[in-house]
C-alpha cells in the first residue's frame, strides 16, 4: 500500500532583493529549491532523499507535511490530496504526520520541562486531559531511554545532551502514534558514539506503529542502513532512484557515482573516481538540459539541450540520465 | 625509517572554569614523524582539538598548559616567548580550521590577508611577497586572479582552499587541520582531502589532521591516535586500527559507525560520554567499556607498546 505519493512536485522560493535592486530590474527571480519531483512511499518502509547541500531535499520533507505550501504538482497521503489542502483540514491530518528536525538545540521550547514537551500534542489534538498526557508522557520517556523518566520529565533542554534532546524530540514525534514521519537529518549534529543509538531508536519506533519513513540524510552510509529504497537529488530533482543495495551496488547516474566515490569508507573495495568539474551550479538560473551537463565527464551535446526523463532500467532502477552508465559496477 | 618531527609529552592541558577544573588533555604523548599524517580521531570533547591547539600555544585564556612538553623540531615550543611562538605559528605549523567563514577576515581580499602573512613572517618586498601568494593559490587549484577576491564571493570550498594557501605560503614543517572538511559536502570535503595529501608531498610537511571522522582518517591518514575524555587511548598505522582495533573504545567505535560499503551489524557504544570536570575515576572509559574490571575504575591504566608502532592504553594489554 501507497502511503505517501508525490508527483510533479514544484516549490520555487522568491529571491530577496535589496531595495536598489527592485528599482533597477523588474524581473523577478526565483530558487528552484524543488523542481518537478516524483515519488511513492509504500507503508512500512524507509525512503531515503540523500544529496548535497542546496539540493532541494529538505524543502521536499517539509512540503509533504505541508509545512510549505507547494506551487504546482501533486501531494497524496493515504489517498487524501493535501497539496494544497487549507491548514483547517490538515489539522486531523498531522497526527499521523510528524517531523523530526535535524537540530534539536533549537527545535524544543527551552523554557518547557521536556515532559510537558512530550505531553502537548496529546493535549492540543484533544486526546488525553492533562493527567493522562502527562502519564503517556511518562512511558514515552522510558521508552526514548531518558529514564529514571520522573526525573527527566522534570528537566529543560538545556539540562540535556544533544543525543538526549533529539530523544525528547523523536518522543513527542511519536506519542500521536504517526502513521509516517519525515526525518530531517536526525543525526547529523548528534556524535557518532551516540548516533546508532538513535538511529536504532527511529527504527524501534518503524516496527512498532509500522511506519513509513521520508528520511533525509547527506550521509550515504547513514542512507544505506536505514532504507528500503534510496532517491539522490541534485539541484531541485530527482537523478536516480532505486532500492537501497541495488544504488550502492549499481551506480547508473555519474552524480551517484561521484558520491559513493567521495564518501570515506573503512572497507573500499576498489577506488574508481568519477571526478565532477567545478562545483554545484546555482539554482537560480540552473544549466539548461541536464543540470549535471557542466561538471558531467561524460556530458555530449545533447545533455545541454534536452533534459534527461527518470526512465525504468528495471529492478525498479529510475535513472535521468541520456548516457547512464550501464554495467560498469 | 622517517625522523620524528614532533614529540609531545605528558602534556596536561586544563580549563579554568566556573564549574571547576576540566581537564581537557591528561597526560598525552603522541609522536609524529616527518612527511607523516597523523589522524587525531574523537569525538566532541575528547580533546582531540584542545591538544592540536596547544600544539601552538592557541588556548582560549580558561585554557593552561599545565605539565610536559612539546617538542618540534628539537625546540621545546613551551619554553618559547610570547614573541617566539608567533614566529613558529604559520613559519613552522601552518593551521587549517573547520570554518574557513569566520576564520578569513571578511574585509580583506583574499590576496591582502595572504600578503600580510608572508611579510609578517619573511624579509621580502612587496612584489615578490604578491608573487608568492599567487603561487601559493594556484598551488591549491585556484586561479591567481582570486587574489583580487572576497571571502563572501568564494564558496565554501573555495574558501577552504584559500585557508590551506594561508597555511602553507609559508612552507611550514607541520600543518595542524582541525576539521578541514566537516562543513563542507563530500564531494567536495573529497577533492580538499586530495588536496591535503598531495602537498603533503609536494612541501615534504607533516600534517595533523583533526576530525571525529574515523573513516575519513582511516582513508587518508599514516597513523590515527585515538583519543577519548582527555586520554590518548590507541596509537597505531590506519589499516591496524581498522583491521585489528585493540582498545575497547576504538572496537566500539567501529562497530558503531555505519559503512556505505559493507552491510554491517552496526553496535552501540552504552552510556554518555564523561563530564571531564569529573571524570570517572582510572581508566575514563570504563563506565562503557563491555571488558571493565575492578582495577578499571580504580587505577588508570599506562600507554603500553604492544607491537611495532602499537601503542594502546588499556589494562587488558598490560
Amino acid at each position: 500500500m501507497v502511503e505517501l505519493e508525490v508527483s510533479s512536485l514544484k516549490k520555487y522560493f522568491p529571491v530577496q532583493k535589496s531595495f536598489i535592486e527592485r528599482l533597477l530590474t523588474r524581473k523577478k527571480q526565483f530558487i528552484r529549491a524543488v523542481d518537478g519531483i516524483s515519488f511513492k512511499i509504500f507503508n512500512g518502509q524507509v525512503f531515503s532523499l540523500v544529496g548535497e547541500s542546496g539540493c532541494g531535499k529538505t524543502t521536499t520533507g517539509r512540503l509533504v507535511v505541508r509545512l510549505e505550501k507547494p506551487d504546482e504538482g501533486k501531494i497524496v497521503f493515504e489517498d487524501k490530496d493535501i497539496t494544497f489542502a487549507k491548514e483547517k483540514e490538515l489539522r486531523p491530518l498531522r497526527r499521523k504526520m510528524q517531523i523530526i528536525f535535524q537540530d534539536p538545540y533549537a527545535s524544543l521550547n527551552p523554557r518547557m520541562r521536556i515532559g510537558d514537551t512530550i505531553a502537548e500534542p496529546l493535549i492540543v489534538h484533544g486526546i488525553a486531559d492533562k493527567k493522562e498526557a502527562k502519564e503517556e508522557a511518562l512511558k514515552m520517556l522510558e521508552n526514548v531511554g531518558l529514564t529514571p523518566a520522573h526525573m527527566f520529565y522534570k528537566l529543560l533542554p538545556h539540562q540535556l545532551s544533544g543525543g538526549q534532546r533529539q530523544r525528547v524530540a523523536i518522543a513527542r514525534a511519536m506519542i500521536l502514534k504517526p502513521k509516517f514521519i519525515v526525518a530531517d537529518e536526525p543525526v547529523s549534529m548528534i556524535d557518532v558514539s551516540l548516533r546508532t543509538s538513535i538511529l536504532k531508536l527511529i527504527m524501534k519506533f518503524k516496527t512498532l506503529y509500522n511506519l513509513s519513513i521520508l528520511f533525509i540524510t547527506h550521509d550515504l552510509a547513514v542512507a544505506r542502513l536505514i532504507s528500503d529504497t534510496i532517491a539522490v537529488m541534485y539541484l531541485g530533482k530527482i537523478v536516480e532512484v532505486a532500492s537501497t543495495e541495488e544504488l550502492i551496488d549499481n551506480p547508473m547516474h555519474p552524480y551517484t557515482k561521484a558520491l559513493l566515490s567521495s564518501v570515506p569508507s573503512l572497507f573500499r573495495r576498489k577506488r574508481e573516481k568519477v571526478i565532477l568539474k567545478g562545483e554545484i551550479a546555482n539554482p537560480i538560473n540552473p544549466p539548461s538540459g541536464c543540470r549535471l551537463h557542466p561538471r558531467c565527464p561524460f556530458a555530449k551535446s545533447i545533455c545541454s539541450q534536452e533534459e534527461p526523463k527518470l526512465i525504468s532500467y528495471g529492478n525498479n532502477h529510475y535513472v535521468a540520465c541520456h548516457f547512464p552508465l550501464l554495467g560498469k559496477g | 625509517m622517517s625522523k620524528t618531527l614532533l614529540s609531545i609529552g605528558n602534556l596536561k592541558v586544563y580549563y579554568y572554569t566556573n564549574r571547576g577544573v576540566v581537564r581537557a588533555v591528561d597526560n598525552v604523548s603522541l609522536t609524529v614523524s616527518s612527511r607523516e599524517m597523523v589522524g587525531l580521531v574523537g569525538e566532541s570533547g575528547s580533546g582531540k582539538s584542545t591538544l592540536g591547539y596547544a600544539i601552538v600555544r592557541l588556548l582560549p585564556p580558561q585554557g593552561r598548559i599545565v605539565g610536559g612538553k612539546i617538542v618540534l623540531d628539537g625546540k621545546n615550543l613551551l619554553e618559547l616567548s610570547e614573541a617566539e611562538i608567533r614566529k613558529v605559528r604559520g613559519k613552522e605549523v601552518g593551521m587549517v580550521f573547520q570554518d574557513p567563514l569566520t576564520s578569513l577576515d571578511p574585509l580583506q581580499k583574499v590576496g591582502d590577508q595572504l600578503i600580510e602573512t608572508i611579510l609578517e613572517h619573511l624579509n621580502v618586498s612587496k612584489k615578490e611577497a604578491y608573487k608568492m601568494a599567487a603561487e601559493a593559490l594556484m598551488e591549491v587549484g585556484l586561479p591567481p586572479d582570486r587574489l583580487n577576491s572576497y571571502p563572501h564571493q568564494l564558496s565554501g570550498g573555495q574558501r577552504q582552499r584559500v585557508m590551506i594557501a594561508l597555511a602553507t605560503a609559508l612552507k611550514p614543517k607541520l600543518i595542524i587541520a582541525d576539521e578541514p572538511t566537516t562543513a563542507l559536502d563530500v564531494i567536495v570535503q573529497d577533492r580538499i582531502m586530495d588536496l591535503l595529501v598531495s602537498l603533503k608531498e609536494e612541501l615534504k610537511t607533516s600534517i595533523i589532521l583533526i576530525t571525529h571522522d574515523i573513516s575519513l582518517a582511516a582513508e587518508r591518514a599514516d597513523k590515527i591516535a585515538v583519543m577519548y575524555a582527555g586520554h590518548l587511548y590507541e596509537y597505531a598505522p590506519s589499516d591496524e586500527i581498522v583491521s585489528k582495533p585493540l582498545h575497547p573504545y576504538t572496537q566500539g567505535l567501529i562497530q558503531s559507525i555505519p559503512d556505505v560499503f559493507v552491510r554491517k551489524e552496526i553496535k552501540e557504544i552504552k552510556g554518555n560520554p564523561p563530564d571531564l570536570a569529573n571524570p570517572p575515576s582510572g581508566c575514563r572509559f570504563h563506565p562503557r567499556c563491555p571488558y571493565a574490571i575492578e582495577k578499571c575504575a580504580k587505577e588508570e591504566p599506562p600507554i603500553v607498546n604492544v607491537g611495532k608502532e602499537r601503542y594502546v592504553k588499556c589494562w587488558l594489554y598490560t
